[in-house]
């Protein structure tokens, strides 16, 4: 129905207009949506930030190189990734960082080992693992369950795997690629480790980008020349190798199970991967977050095939049907309702989406609704992550950015000392966004200086509790500059419990197991995975925020073969390595 | 002067009372929660033309780099702003123009003083909503109301991408108020059904979500995107085994064209430059519009003569109506801009094993292996041009290479079990045609030669 204005009301109004000079009224429609530009005016300096960027002050020295960038070659575009891994199984965590420079350069992936005073030392030399090339993703895992993570290493058209047996401090890492029967000649990107046939050997899934020509020429809308998108070219399978146990206990030999699993039935420009139990029957799936098409989610089917449900579920598109830019990949239980839910990074001019789960195996998007498309600033995301990093109970949110095509308007002034010009127009600040313990973000980017003020074109995000301290911190890698390390030394931080799943029949950490830590009526739940993100490894433990909690009443870990067991209360604020047989059955899998 | 004080004095107090009652006035000010504030525009039908556009200046011409042909297209219509800084149809065209371009701080700019000057034209609201999408949503979606009001229902566009942007945002309630009003002049608007279908699953209602759908299944742009909401509903409803079929329904479904929208025709009108008519180009290929195809990749050939992708566009639209001696030399163009481009050697083979040049498609194709070690589908071509020249040990060497690269190809896979089986070696062809089954289940072909072997393995040897 059509509203009438008391004309005197009308004239006021138009002096007010003419006073203010405004412009058109602003609906109140709940959508916000900012200028990067205003957002330099709102960084103000909280005195409580939540991260500090300590890089220099534990040594961290590393500078991530991409050789000529004149080209337009896209493998330089889309960076590089990280792994925190405690290869020398002393306690401390250590760093891998990879390298995009190409297989003729001098500039190598490097290994930095941390010390018991907290610095980190680079002992990449004659460790195995200071290769050349155009290194992408990185994942670790035990894949002869002798106890010592090995490394696998995705590649622009390689895949290169790395055999632990490191003895104390010196790292010594075997390359058994060929050997093992690893062979990817694509352009592998994320990839992550998961016992999908439940035999308690650790299978490889690799995502892989594009058929990429790189003398194809693309441009932006200007007719400029511009970085390709994936759609100028074919997607690629997602390659699956199963782990047919180690011979001699020692070296391992993987199957290509690609065509027989079901796999290569869809293709996609796949950037990133998360493995688990998307559909509660308790065996493990595969989620691919494809860049510019669908999305794949692989159901186990349980007997070796797979089949592909992401539409089905609601995980192949947004809410409108259409398909994003997907990058990044988390999950978690944003909502403490006990579903995990599922979050990827998207292009500037998309939203990053949110799918909840609900009722499990179904997921709807949620973007709008939860907060997370509104926040300070637009950017690119790439590496992210779900993690209390306040402890407060709540699950946040973590994102890197870096735009894959050039800014328009002007450029940011706030770059990494030495960022070639090239790549200023595609830098963008990172950000953080905290949960309210219903599931709705706020954009607290502004208060964290170290960790969002500079702009770059960053790629990974690894996140994990570098130092032990209880709080999860984070590590960045960004195309062209140096990596950053930021701990965390939020002053409010709450109660945490952080938990290790170890299998002792196997040796290792039970990758695919998930943890529920019950606090009266209020239930946490983890994954134990590691390989999320983009390009990356993270953190292998479990860390709960636990806000004001004390002691915890029960956890419960149902365990990759789907054995579930549980294991008295305890109090918080400690590691806890919990042993698969050390508890009471509840399920037997 | 004491007088003439506390009369000044008096006034400002009245013009305070005054202004402050139009801010707090509940007729004026408070909206209604279904409702989208209207924008803040002059009453135009008495000519208050309070925001004078008499002092502001059109956008500069980007000067980055900007293509020659979008350049001039700016330039052209800025022209016409100077020679009229009044006339809505030159703001809005500029707007067009560099919305067309994605310059979105220009054209918002532009379709500003387009609203100004012209209030109650639907399309410049339109135009400035899909400019200010992205950047300000909410000013947006007030634009696009407006718009949606002014047309009152033809063009639908305008209230129809209203409703669904309001989906999107999660701002169901208002969505919903706006789509009962839309249905009730166009209860079969197809456009609305799918929206409505959407709506429906996004509260919940599966049933009735799949009831809407179904009805909007006969309009073919909301077909693909019917069935894969159909498919999450169906699945919702624990009917897995119906929620399958409906996905393979949807997935058999290719592009559509969009929904009719006049006002977005309007402004893609406008594009031009390289990367246009690259991909008018490479439409018109993908929907075998082949004259279309030369039309446009020749026009870009003369404009852009150093651009290797318009030569490559060229020669694959002469290679589809099979004028191979012109394709091939778009192909030479291309490669000789970029010598060692493996994808114009690769388009260039094509001619040769049209033309039956086996010999010198062979060296082609070995040179862009060299260049592009991971090009599988050279080793395709590598292994017709040794098929060609009888080699059929080459062609299956070369089909061997292309499945290490990457063993998922059905195209390697079938042609390589074709070459084993000529090759007298059935065994392992009946081996491959199995693993092409596998990545093509649907591949009659595959089934036949299948049958053929097996019928052939179970004759007795003579």
């Amino acid at each position: 129905m059509r509203r009438h204005t008391h004309p005197f009301l009308l004239l006021s109004l138009l002096c007010l207009s003419s006073l203010c000079a405004c412009s058109d009224a602003e609906p109140n429609v709940g959508v916000t949506d900012k200028n990067p530009k205003d957002a330099d005016k709102e960084q103000v300096q909280n005195p409580n930030p939540w991260f500090k960027d300590v890089t220099a002050d534990v040594n961290l020295k590393f500078n991530h190189h991409t050789n000529s960038v004149s080209k337009y070659f896209l493998p330089q575009m889309m960076g590089s990734g990280a792994a925190m891994i405690d290869f020398d199984s002393d306690g401390l965590y250590d760093i891998y960082l990879l390298q995009n420079a190409g297989p003729k350069s001098n500039r190598k992936n490097q290994l930095f080992r941390q010390t018991n005073s907290g610095q980190f030392v680079n002992v990449s030399e004659n460790s195995g693992l200071d290769i050349a090339g155009h290194n992408t993703g990185v994942a670790v895992g035990d894949v002869n369950n002798d106890s010592r993570p090995d490394i696998l290493i995705t590649q622009y058209t390689g895949a290169r795997l790395f055999l632990n047996q490191s003895e104390g401090a010196i790292p010594s890492f075997v390359d058994v690629t060929e050997s093992s029967g690893i062979r990817n000649p694509l352009w592998g990107t994320s990839a992550s480790f998961l016992d999908y046939d439940r035999d308690g050997f650790l299978d490889l899934v690799i995502v892989n980008y594009v058929d990429y020509y790189d003398d194809r020429w693309c441009s932006d809308s200007s007719s400029k020349r511009e970085f390709c998108g994936p759609t100028a070219f074919q997607g690629r399978v997602t390659k699956l190798f199963r782990n047919l146990a180690a011979k001699n206990g020692v070296t391992p030999r993987f199957q290509d199970v690609t065509l027989a699993s079901g796999l290569s039935v869809k293709r996609g420009a796949g950037l990133g991967v998360y493995c688990a139990d998307f559909n509660g029957d308790q065996y493990i799936d595969i989620f691919v977050a494809n860049d510019g098409m669908e999305n794949h989610l692989w159901i186990n089917r349980k007997d070796g095939t797979f089949i592909e449900q992401a539409a089905q579920r609601g995980l192949a598109y947004n809410r409108m049907s259409k398909t994003e830019g997907d990058m990044g990949v988390t999950i978690g239980d944003v909502d403490g309702d006990g579903l995990f839910d599922v979050f990827v990074t998207h292009l500037n001019t998309e939203t990053h989406t949110l799918w909840k789960q609900r009722p499990r195996g179904i997921f709807q998007d949620v973007t709008s609704t939860f907060g997370v498309s509104q926040t300070k600033w637009r950017g690119t995301g790439f590496g992210t992550a779900m993690s209390d990093f306040d402890a407060n109970g709540t699950l946040d949110l973590a994102l890197v950015n870096g735009a894959v095509l050039r800014t328009k308007g002007d450029t940011p002034t706030n770059v990494p000392s030495g960022l070639a010009k090239f790549w200023h127009p595609y830098a963008e600040r990172n950000q953080i966004l905290t949960n309210d313990g219903n599931g709705r973000f706020t954009d607290v980017s502004p208060d964290n200086p170290a960790f969002s003020k500079q702009a770059a074109v960053s790629r990974g995000l690894v996140v994990g509790d570098f130092n032990n301290d209880g709080a999860q911190d984070m590590l960045v890698t960004r195309v062209d500059s140096p990596a950053s390390l930021y701990y965390n030394y939020a002053k409010t931080r709450g109660s945490f419990l952080t938990i290790t799943a170890v299998d002792p029949k196997l040796n290792r950490v039970a990758y695919g197991a998930e943890i529920v830590v019950r606090v009266g009526d209020k239930s946490f739940r983890r994954v134990v995975n590691p390989g999320y993100s983009y390009l990356c490894s993270n953190d292998p433990r479990a860390h709960f925020g636990l806000g004001k909690v004390e002691s915890v009443d029960q956890i419960s870990i149902a365990w990759p073969d789907g054995y579930t067991e549980k294991f008295p209360g305890v109090r918080a604020n400690q590691f806890l390595t919990l042993e698969r047989g050390n508890g009471e059955q509840l399920n037997a899998g | 002067m004491k007088n003439s004080a506390t009369i000044f004095v008096a006034l400002s107090l009245l013009a305070i009372i005054v202004i402050s009652l139009a801010i707090f006035w509940p007729e004026s000010s408070s909206k209604p929660s279904d409702q989208l504030p209207a924008p803040n525009l002059p009453d135009d039908s008495k000519g208050n033309s309070f925001h004078s556009t008499a002092t502001i200046n059109p956008p500069e011409t980007p000067s980055n780099n900007l293509d020659f042909a979008i350049a001039q297209a700016f330039d052209s219509a800025r022209a016409k702003i100077i020679r009229n800084r009044q006339s809505h149809e030159a703001w809005g065209e500029l707007g067009m123009v560099s919305l067309a371009h994605e310059l979105y701080e220009e054209a918002s700019l532009c379709f500003d003083q387009a609203v100004r000057l012209k209030p109650n034209m639907a399309i410049w609201h339109y135009c400035l909503a899909m400019a200010l999408m992205d950047r300000n949503q909410t000013r947006a979606l007030g634009h696009l109301e407006k718009s949606a009001n002014l047309t009152n229902g033809s063009p639908t566009a305008p209230h129809l991408v209203l409703i669904e942007k309001l989906i999107e945002f999660d701002k169901l309630d208002l969505a919903q108020t706006h789509l009962n009003k839309f249905l009730q002049k166009q209860a079969k608007d197809g456009r609305a059904l799918l929206a409505k279908g959407r709506l429906l699953y996004l509260r919940g209602d599966d049933r009735a979500a799949i009831t809407a759908l179904e009805q909007s299944l006969l309009h073919a742009p909301g077909r693909r995107h019917a069935r894969l909401i159909m498919a999450r509903a169906y699945l919702r409803l624990g009917n897995e085994a119906m929620s399958q079929k409906v996905q393979a329904s949807a997935d058999r479904i290719g592009l559509s064209h969009p929904w009719p929208d006049p006002f977005r025709e309007r402004v893609l009108s406008h594009r031009t430059g390289l990367k246009h008519l690259l991909s008018s180009a490479d439409l018109a290929l993908n929907l075998r519009h082949t004259g279309k195809a030369i039309k446009f990749a020749k026009k870009a050939t003369r404009g852009y003569p150093k651009s290797q992708d318009a030569w490559i566009k060229l020669g694959r639209a002469h290679l589809r109506l099979r004028n191979l001696r012109d394709a091939a030399t778009a192909f030479d163009k291309a490669m000789a801009i970029s010598p060692e481009s493996p994808d114009a050697m690769f388009r260039k083979g094509i001619v040769h094993i049209h033309a039956r040049e086996f010999k010198k498609g062979e060296q082609l194709y070995r040179k862009a292996i060299a260049l592009k070690p991971d090009f599988t589908m050279a080793y395709l071509n590598l292994g017709l041009c040794m098929a060609g020249q009888n080699d059929i040990p080459g062609a299956i060497k070369a089909l061997q290479d292309g499945i290490l690269i990457d063993p998922d190809l059905f195209a390697l896979r079938f042609r390589l079990a074709d070459y084993l089986l000529r090759a007298k070696l059935p065994n392992k062809a009946l081996v491959q045609f199995k693993e092409a089954l596998k990545l093509n289940p649907q591949s009659q072909p595959t089934k036949d030669r299948i049958a053929q072997i097996k019928r052939m393995l179970a004759k007795p040897i003579p």
